[in-house]
């Protein structure tokens, strides 16, 4: 059983690193929901390093997943789990490429015109931080309930980007001297509720990975527990 | 005898002869073997415990689990080969067909005709490869040299052998590689026309390159034929197999498309198993 003991720490090892990866994101997030309430030249530089080992982490989880598929054959369950670790990695990468947008645009308009924030922005940030780690939670334990919360929140956040989007246009209408920064204002919440999206992609790929069911067009059948 | 067909010069799978069963039209019976309350002994030893389950016809199916575990015993009760074996005894029935394989009056010969076996070990007999396709056929009362070539082309390129072969039918089949032996042994079995096919770890002898071509000849094979495939081997059967009977000390533990055993298996000892976890 010595070789079933080395792929079983393989395994382990890969889910170490999905959950360390998704760490990095969260704080990247983080960063992201601090700099549009508060920008800084600081937030922004912590941000392109993080964005940097987000991406490199992704990389090394692929590479590993690669090499089990082909000297393992991973079966069931445990190919199951490869081919979401791949998906979750794909998906926090891009989490994190959208965090550092954020903190990208309340850089900008830091160094330029600071303009006014739509009051729902803080809450949309909150909303979609704490829907990624749910999510990430939710990849660890299996957890249903908590998937079934995450995307119970999905439709919070459109809701938000709306109101955001129409403050925002709002007053572009009003103040076309800052039609520069409103524009990078509006991507940050689109980087925001797209963090939510992908924040609930990750919850369905865990349910394919717990119980192998794909739910990702269809959430009614996400089983009741 | 049924008639044999023309060979055909077109691809393998349409040169296969036509088994009894082909010349009803397809219904897809999805219980084409059928094995009902199925307790077997080897003189004192219980081997199998009240299996039930009803295999498709003209699908493969696979039947896995650890050494031990009864699989080709059960395979091996579809024609009676454990007949040969002294104290063998079983309790419940097996149809084929809708027939009842224990019928008094059924003759093992005819039924063996009926119901072809490949086994682990290539076991040609010690003649030309063309005595050897034909020999079901001889031993039948066939001996129309005309018919016989027939069957032997048709059995030959049925098995994806004939572009190798047909140069030195009258050679020794022992002259064959490990491969072209079962492949042999294989249009040995289905020459003589089965309905079903029953198969013992086919190609556990075989290097992969062998392996994959008589993977490929058993989903061409599955066209015309029920296979049963014994295989320790847990890619071969989500490879080749329609549905999976997973088996645990004689008793059938679950049984189910191979797409649902291989991804989402019911019974934790069948994931457990083909995870590699236990057996």
């Amino acid at each position: 059983m010595t070789q079933l003991r080395h792929f079983e720490l393989e395994l382990a090892d890969l889910k170490r690193s999905i959950v360390a990866m998704g760490d990095m994101v969260d704080r990247a997030v983080a960063l992201a929901v601090e700099g549009v309430a508060s920008p800084s030249a600081d937030l922004r530089e912590r941000a392109r390093t993080l964005e940097d080992g987000i991406d490199a982490m992704e990389t090394v989880i692929e590479d590993r997943c690669h090499t089990i598929i082909a000297l393992q054959n991973p079966m069931v369950r445990d190919l199951r789990f490869i081919i979401s670790a791949m998906s979750i990695a794909s998906d926090l990468e891009q989490v994190g490429d959208h965090a550092e947008s954020v903190s990208k645009r309340a850089h900008y308009i830091a160094c330029h015109n600071r303009v006014e924030n739509p009051p729902e922005l803080g809450e949309l940030g909150r909303l979609a931080q704490a829907m990624l780690r749910q999510s990430m939670d939710a990849f660890v334990t299996g957890d249903g309930a908590v998937t079934r919360k995450v995307i119970e929140d999905e439709p919070t956040t459109d809701r938000q980007t709306k109101a955001c989007y129409a403050f925002i246009q709002e007053r572009m209408a009003q103040d076309a001297s800052r039609i520069k920064e409103y524009t990078h204002l509006l991507r940050a919440v689109s980087s925001l509720e797209q963090i939510g999206d992908l924040a609930m992609a990750i919850a369905e790929e865990t349910v394919f990975m717990h119980q192998a069911q794909m739910i990702r067009h269809n959430h009614d059948s996400l089983k009741k527990e | 005898m049924p008639a044999i067909s023309a060979p055909s010069t077109a691809s393998p799978s349409a040169a296969l002869p036509q088994s009894s069963a082909d010349q009803a039209p397809y219904t897809g019976d999805p219980a084409y073997i059928r094995i009902v309350d199925y307790d077997f002994f080897y003189g004192t030893h219980q081997a199998l415990f009240k299996i039930g389950m009803e295999i498709p016809e003209r699908q493969v199916t696979a039947f896995i689990g650890p050494s031990g575990c009864g699989k080709s015993t059960l395979l091996r009760n579809i024609n009676r080969m454990n007949d040969l074996v002294d104290g063998a005894n079983h309790r419940g029935d097996i149809t084929v067909g809708g027939k009842t394989i224990y019928d008094r009056n059924l003759e093992v010969t005819s039924l063996r005709k009926r119901i072809g076996m490949v086994f682990q070990k290539s076991n040609p007999f010690p003649k030309s490869i063309y005595e050897n396709v034909v020999y079901g056929l001889r031993t039948s009362g066939v001996n129309d040299r005309r018919v016989l070539d027939q069957a032997c082309e048709e059995a030959l390129r049925g098995s994806a052998l004939w572009d190798e072969v047909k140069d030195r039918l009258h050679h020794s089949a022992l002259g064959l590689s490990g491969g072209q032996q079962q492949r042999l042994c294989i249009a040995r079995a289905v020459a003589i026309k089965p309905e079903v096919l029953l198969m013992d770890e086919p190609c556990s002898a075989l290097d992969p390159i062998a392996t994959g071509r008589v993977e490929e000849l058993i989903l061409e094979l599955k066209k015309q034929f029920t296979v049963v495939i014994v295989t320790h081997n847990m890619q071969q059967a989500a490879r080749v197999s329609d549905k999976t009977a997973f088996f645990y000390l004689g008793k059938l533990i679950e049984y189910d498309k191979t797409i649902t055993i291989f991804t989402n298996p019911s019974v934790k000892q069948t994931e457990d198993y083909i995870t590699g976890r236990f057996g």
